[in-house]
């Protein structure tokens, strides 16, 4: 009959072998793998290195907008432009595909005056 | 930061291979805690980046276990569905060296019992294992233990417990 142990010296006999076999693994660790230990480590702090400060994409964003805000308020607007006088149009609520036939209308008319006018 | 990552390197890897079962993944890991700590948390004090390191570790190795077993989940339905049991060898998570064939001298009993607690801590359940790694080998408290594992103090104490009563029994039964 095995002598019974208390089980406080069996969990210090655990403890103890455990961390010994920690140690070990940890000891018994090949170069290739100590290697790509370093190689990891080095990868981590080179991101923190890289890492750019706080305030640089707030600070973008800030020009970005105030450029994107001068060109908006000084550059001419291209669909003013285009349909200049021609408000109408939207207004009264007519398709888009008829303003883009707009050309074809008024040759339609140029043709039609021409007839007329011989 | 460097002194103190260079510092737990090694036990890291040591703790996630035994929890993953293979080099490649370990790394994966200890790399993605190594990243997350120095991204997160490297302006806190430095007595916490011990306790917050193992804390991502652990919680990388649960991810890593939770894929597993959708993956598995996944493999196994596909195998019932197309009877392919070809990868079953890859399923077996117990890649720890097995039992050494050591002379029966007096001396190398200790080397034994070594090579026993290495293998039984390598097949606790996952939570047993974290928690008995974390409370009694590295040294964190029940609080601390309870953090890095994200649950209470009450479940470290029944894992902790649980797999002392298992890592006895491997002792007792080479007596």
């Amino acid at each position: 009959m095995k002598p019974s142990v208390p089980k406080s010296d069996s969990n210090r006999r655990v403890i103890d072998a455990a961390r010994e076999v920690m140690a070990r693994r940890d000891r018994e660790l090949d170069g290739e793998t100590l290697a790509s230990l370093r190689c990891a480590r080095a990868r981590a702090l080179e991101a923190q290195r890289v890492r750019a400060p706080v305030w640089l994409p707030a600070g973008a964003a800030v020009a970005a907008a105030v450029v994107v805000a001068l060109l908006w308020t000084r550059a001419p607007e291209p669909e003013a432009e285009l349909f200049a006088g021609g408000e109408w149009l939207l207004e009264d609520g007519m398709e888009i595909e008829l303003m883009e036939e707009m050309d074809f209308y008024q040759w339609l008319a140029e043709e039609a005056l021409d007839d007329h006018s011989s | 930061m460097n002194q103190f990552l260079a510092s737990v390197e090694r036990r890291a890897f040591t703790m996630a291979r035994l929890a993953v079962g293979n080099p490649d993944d370990a790394l994966d890991i200890v790399q993605d805690a190594m990243l997350a700590l120095v991204k997160n948390y490297r302006h806190r004090d430095r007595a916490e980046w011990r306790p917050l390191f193992f804390t991502i570790l652990n919680n990388r190795i649960t991810d890593w276990h939770r894929r597993r077993n959708t993956i598995s989940r996944w493999q196994l339905l596909r195998e019932r569905l197309v009877g392919d049991s070809a990868e079953d060898a890859e399923l077996d998570p117990g890649d720890l060296p097995g039992p050494q064939a050591a002379a029966p001298d007096r001396a190398l009993i200790s080397e034994r019992t070594l090579d026993a607690i290495d293998s039984a801590v390598g097949r606790l359940p996952l939570r047993q294992q974290q928690a008995f790694l974390l409370r009694c080998v590295e040294g964190f408290d029940v609080a601390e233990t309870a953090r890095a594992m994200s649950c209470s103090g009450g479940s470290v104490k029944t894992h902790l417990s649980r797999a002392l009563a298992t890592l006895r029994k491997h002792l007792e039964d080479l007596r």
